[in-house]
Order: structure tokens, then C-alpha cells, then sequence
């Protein structure tokens, strides 16, 4: 990762760390990823990008170790605080602080669309996964047509300035087999989202909130993200798609 | 609080992938393979950026 990206993100996670903890809670309760992941008990399970630590955690009944990594000092603060039992350690996806073939289930999860330069992280975390570790990477996803794609990345960039590539499902396997990786499974999930909630108050300021808007308003309806109007609010859906995989 | 032991275990260097050790006394990460590296920790949290290492 470049410098200039890497301060803007530590900027943009450690200017509201707590208020993120509290709207992100619960938002992957729906997928099951626990079983999708078919992690043995006792296993040691790592996240790359773990943020205040609402994903990593889900492991905790089954996991042996749960070790979350991340760029920004803040919210792995805050992820301490949040969460009992968690190994945190700042680090670079791009440069893994960690032994080779150390962690039964190397994840990620919501943070491949910040990276610009994605295989070099997948590689990095095959690197990472035990020799018959697993892979696990969540992502949101966006149309297959490039033009709903590359709105899609345009609305989510003045949402969040790290933000960098909204893909669609085809690329996400792609990176993966570029990576080394073999896919065992894979699943999209969709839920709806509020408007209201995507750009809380509590979390970003008036402007951003006003500029999202503004673009949804204009080209909400060319995203593939199926925005409409339900009074002063918008809904639409978000699509999340779960790979499994496996070293080649 | 000190660092988990399972951690330190699987903890390298993320500039020469050397193996690390912790100097409890001073609160740093050092690398005892080839570059030398020194990583902070703050709040029981090990910094292992290269960018932010002291280097030798």
C-alpha cells in the first residue's frame, strides 16, 4: 500500500472508531459464516483488517486463538475494549507481521474494496494460512455490468474516501485464483440497507452525508444497487459475497 | 498485561520475515533476523509497520 493511501485510511478509521463499532455491530450476524467456514474447533482464526473487531469475534465459540490485524491503532483500541480475548496487532495486509503457514483460517472481511492493489494482500495471507489452512474473504459486491460497477465505486468514494474498487463477484474470483487460491465454496448474500443508517450521523459529517445524497439522488438508479425512495429516506440492497479457498 | 505467548510465537518481522522477540522491559518488538528492525508497542498492542520501525 502507498504511503498517501495508508494515512488516508488510519485518517479516516481513527476519526470515528467508536461510532463505527456501534453501527457495524450485528451487520454480519445474517450470514453464517461461522459454519460457512467450516473451521475446526480449537483452530486459530486471524483478520486482516479486523477493524473494532464485530467479525473476528463471531468465532469465538469455535476458535482455539482469535488474532485481529489491522492498520489503524484506533480501532484496534477500540476492539479491545469491545471485545474480551482478541491478539491485536497493527500491521500492512501488503506485508504480514507473521510466520509462514502460522494460522489455521486466515479471513477478511469488508475490506478488500479499501485496497487498491488486491492480490498482493491474498498472497500475503496464503502465505500466512497453514499448508492445509483455509481462506476466507467477505466482501461486498457490485453489479456485473461496469457501468452499475464503476457508479458504485464513484458513490462509495465520496461515501469514504479509502474507498477503493466496488467489483463484481467475477473479479472476486479472479483476484483469488491470481493469488494462488482454489475455491471451495462461495455464496452472495443480500439484505436491505437504510440510507439513513449507511451514512449515520453519529459517524460522518453533515457534508459527506449531504454529497451522498446528492449523488443518490442523480445516479442512485444506474448503480445496480436498487436505491428507492421510502419517504426522506432511501433503501436499496447490499449484496456481500462470502469465498472459501483453499491453497493451491 | 503482557503479550499472549501464542502470539509471540507467530509474530515475524514483516520487513525480512525474521524472528522476533519481545523486549518486555522496554515495550519493543525486535527482530533477530536480518534487519534488525524495532517495533513500539502501545496500549499492549505491537505496531509491526515498517514505516514506523526504528531502524538500526
Amino acid at each position: 500500500m502507498n504511503d498517501a493511501h495508508r494515512a488516508e485510511i488510519q485518517e479516516e478509521f481513527g476519526r470515528a472508531a467508536e461510532p463505527f463499532a456501534r453501527r457495524t455491530a450485528g451487520r454480519f450476524d445474517a450470514l453464517d459464516v461461522v459454519a460457512f467456514s467450516q473451521v475446526r474447533p480449537g483452530a486459530s482464526v486471524m483478520e486482516v483488517g479486523a477493524g473494532t473487531g464485530n467479525f473476528l469475534s463471531l468465532f469465538r465459540e469455535l476458535a482455539g486463538s482469535l488474532l485481529g490485524v489491522d492498520l489503524t491503532h484506533e480501532m484496534l483500541r477500540v476492539a479491545g475494549e469491545v471485545h474480551e480475548g482478541l491478539d491485536l496487532v497493527v500491521g500492512d495486509g501488503y506485508a504480514l507481521p507473521f510466520a509462514s503457514g502460522s494460522v489455521d483460517l486466515v479471513t477478511s472481511a469488508q475490506t478488500f474494496h479499501h485496497l487498491h492493489r488486491p492480490v498482493p494482500v491474498l498472497m500475503e495471507m496464503r502465505r500466512v494460512a497453514a499448508p492445509t489452512g483455509r481462506i476466507l474473504v467477505v466482501d461486498q459486491v457490485a453489479s456485473e455490468r461496469y457501468e452499475e460497477a464503476a457508479l458504485t465505486t464513484d458513490l462509495e468514494t465520496v461515501r469514504d474516501p479509502t474507498h477503493a474498487a466496488s467489483r463484481p463477484p467475477s473479479a472476486m474470483r479472479i483476484m483469488l485464483g491470481a493469488a494462488g487460491l482454489r475455491i471451495i465454496d462461495e455464496r452472495i448474500v443480500e439484505d436491505q440497507q437504510r440510507f439513513s443508517r449507511w451514512m449515520w450521523r453519529d459517524e460522518f459529517p453533515q457534508e459527506r452525508i449531504d454529497a451522498v445524497r446528492a449523488f443518490v439522488e442523480q445516479h442512485g438508479d444506474r448503480t445496480g444497487m436498487g436505491f428507492e425512495r421510502e419517504g426522506e429516506d432511501f433503501v436499496f440492497v447490499r449484496r456481500r459475497m462470502m469465498l472459501l479457498a483453499e491453497r493451491v | 498485561m503482557a503479550l499472549d505467548p501464542k502470539l509471540l510465537e507467530i509474530l515475524a518481522c514483516p520487513n525480512c520475515k525474521g524472528e522476533v522477540e519481545y523486549l518486555e522491559a522496554e515495550d519493543f518488538i525486535v527482530c533477530r533476523g536480518e534487519c534488525g528492525y524495532r517495533y513500539p508497542v502501545r496500549d499492549d498492542i505491537p505496531v509491526m509497520l515498517i514505516d514506523e520501525a526504528i531502524k538500526p
